[in-house]
């Protein structure tokens, strides 16, 4: 049966946004389809979708005369109209998402048979996985999404004032020195409190903004790193949520709720909380951690690397591959490099080892995957790990165990050459930035190595399939 | 929701006459104002003016729902008017003519935390959408019965 979704917001948010709606709705009932309406009144959210609503829609129309956020709806069919015209004529509106949706199961069919458009379907395949995000892994994430564009920034400036000499920032006065200001001393400076703000954002809305960034800069000038951001903004967050559902007040204060009472109330509680609980215990952790892993070398350096790397190609993006990146990431503030290398070599080598295997025995790949192989290059180089998926998805039991087999190899070298990263990401591009990476040779080998692995892993595996697809593959390629 | 406490007799005003929008929004701001809906009549008209020059309000069906949000409103409110004869919402915007006969003016506060008015002015617009609702309000004989035309409903 078919499922539409809609979403009606109007300025005010008193009477067309409703009108719309229960328009909507009623013309949907009428021709027997389900249909749910999120209303964006002035009173808040009605009838608010869920990520289960969306995945089962059919097609969405947003019936809108303002913005509204439209990544929760990334890949579906989208119909937009003006909030009067769905008033007017709601029915011509359900008419045209139902064609709108016919033609995108139509093009998705085309689209599975065809490949031209690997690139369309991993960034779909991205933005589902965005969609579905759940709960504290979704806190985290948004946290971390806002928080990689301070440290790309952050350091690559770094990277850049390298360029001078390692030393040559210790000169006041110099270009060299400013921009070490620019990265070290202000980019890298916010990164927490930005991650644990967006955190508490994430969980507590606008109100735990401020807690969380507040106990994030607590976290940061302690010593306590991005493992002290985490706690000051999933602290902040969840202690703000609570606090607004739980204070009452009456009518005549509501007011101050939002204005005195939470900032007040949750950054006290979270700051007081940082600095005499919290943040001596995290910085501990952290201090620990940091010094296990600058004194990491030999043998260790190289099981941490091959960890960190199987996790890369174990889901392609991932929660398992997020935490890892997670993990290298927030290593950053705290001047440790050496495992960012690590984790991009390994999830560049998934996409790369993958295109290399469909250029040695293109036979044993489909047309599509032939396809898909030529788009894995790019995306590897990239370092958009996501670019295996396609392979993953038709044939997992070969191919992720290649892929892991390849990004823990490539993982282990980096780490055991001591190569070290200063940017979150950027692929084989960040390379040409001078001195974002070290032992840029010994590195391309690591990624070299990990792509061969990956590559005659996988077509070793794939000897063992029976070529069942063989007949209609080469017809199609005559064709 | 039980919608009553909106729709006292000083604000229904059955089978008026007026000739023109403006003076079928200045008769419905003045019963607002009777109400105690409104602080100062003629900043809550302006702000009624301003939302109608950014988009018409009359949207079909023999209705309009002209609003304003302005600091000058106390409290949430809604007047009501059935006019003896339809008038042309649109006469002198150039607009396509929109003939209305049932005016919802609603006053809406600046700023509201309690959200229970505002919920119940959306349902009152929810439920014009009601092909049902509109004919008995074009049918209705006394203001207790334009009442009771919102008592039902979900």
């Amino acid at each position: 049966m078919t499922k539409l979704i809609a979403v009606t917001a109007c300025p005010t948010g008193i009477a067309h946004t409703f009108m719309a709606a229960e328009a909507l709705k009623k013309a949907a009932e009428s021709k027997g389809i389900e249909m749910k309406v999120e209303t964006h009144g002035a009173a808040g959210v009605g009838n608010a979708l869920t990520a289960h609503d969306i995945s089962e829609a059919d097609a969405v129309i947003l019936a809108v005369d303002i913005d509204v956020d439209e990544k929760p709806f990334a890949g579906k069919p989208i119909v937009r109209s003006s909030v009067g015209d769905a008033i007017k004529k709601p029915a011509q509106l359900i008419e045209q998402a139902l064609l709108t949706a016919t033609d995108h199961r139509k093009f998705e069919q085309v689209d599975e048979g065809k490949t031209a458009d690997a690139y369309e379907r991993v960034a779909q395949e991205k933005a589902k996985r965005q969609a579905e995000r759940q709960g504290v892994y979704r806190h985290l994430m948004t946290g971390v999404s806002f928080m990689i564009p301070f440290v790309v920034a952050g350091g690559l400036s770094i990277a850049l004032s390298f360029v001078f000499g390692i030393e040559a920032f210790k000169q006041d006065g110099t270009l060299a020195a400013a921009l070490m200001q620019i990265g070290g001393g202000s980019a890298f400076a916010l990164m927490v409190p930005v991650l644990a703000g967006y955190i508490a954002f994430s969980i507590a809305d606008r109100p735990g903004l401020a807690p969380g960034m507040i106990g994030g800069l607590i976290a940061a000038n302690m010593g306590a790193g991005f493992l002290g951001g985490l706690v000051a903004g999933f602290l902040a967050g969840y202690l703000t949520s609570w606090l607004n559902r739980n204070i009452r007040l009456p009518k005549s204060l509501e007011g101050i709720k939002p204005v005195l009472i939470l900032p007040l109330l949750s950054t006290l509680v979270v700051g007081l909380g940082m600095i005499y609980v919290l943040g001596a215990p995290v910085k501990w952790l952290m201090d620990a951690l940091t010094s296990w892993l600058t004194g990491l070398s030999g043998t260790n350096a190289m099981l941490l690397g091959l960890i960190l790397g199987l996790m890369m190609a174990f889901d392609m993006g991932g929660p398992v591959n997020k935490a890892a990146y997670t993990f290298a990431v927030g290593l950053l503030g705290s001047q440790v490099y050496l495992p960012m290398a690590a984790v991009m070599a390994a999830g560049m080598t998934p996409p790369l080892g993958l295109w290399m295997a469909t250029q040695l025995a293109p036979k044993r790949y489909t047309l599509e995957e032939r396809e898909a192989g030529k788009a894995a290059l790019f995306l590897g180089l990239s370092f958009i790990t996501e670019g295996a998926i396609p392979f993953a998805a038709a044939d997992p039991l070969r191919v992720i165990p290649s892929i892991m087999l390849g990004s823990g190899i490539a993982g282990a070298l980096s780490m055991g050459f001591g190569v070290s990263l200063h940017a979150p990401h950027g692929g084989l591009f960040v390379l040409f930035i001078p001195h974002a990476v070290d032992h840029l040779l010994l590195y391309l080998v690591a990624i070299a190595v990990g792509t061969i692995v990956t590559a005659f892993t996988v077509n070793l595996l794939k000897a063992f399939q029976q070529p069942i697809r063989g007949k209609i593959d080469e017809s199609q390629t005559i064709s | 929701m039980n919608l009553r406490p909106f729709l006292k007799d000083e604000v229904i005003w059955l089978d008026a006459d007026c000739p023109s929008r403006e003076k079928c929004i200045e008769g419905l701001a003045e019963r607002l104002e009777q109400a105690g809906s409104l602080e100062n009549k003629d900043h809550f008209i302006s702000a009624v003016w301003k939302r109608e020059k950014e988009g018409t309000t009359a949207l079909g069906f023999d209705l309009a729902i002209p609003h304003g949000k302005s600091d000058s409103v106390k409290k949430a409110g809604v007047a009501f008017t059935r006019l003896k004869k339809p008038i042309n919402w649109h006469e002198n915007t150039g607009e396509e003519a929109s003939y209305v006969s049932i005016v919802f003016l609603l006053a809406i506060p600046d700023k509201e935390a309690d959200t229970t008015h505002l919920e119940m002015l959306s349902e009152i617009a929810r439920r014009l959408m009601d092909e049902g609702v509109r004919a008995r309000l074009l049918q209705a004989s006394s203001t207790e019965e334009v009442r009771q035309v919102f008592d039902s409903g979900d």
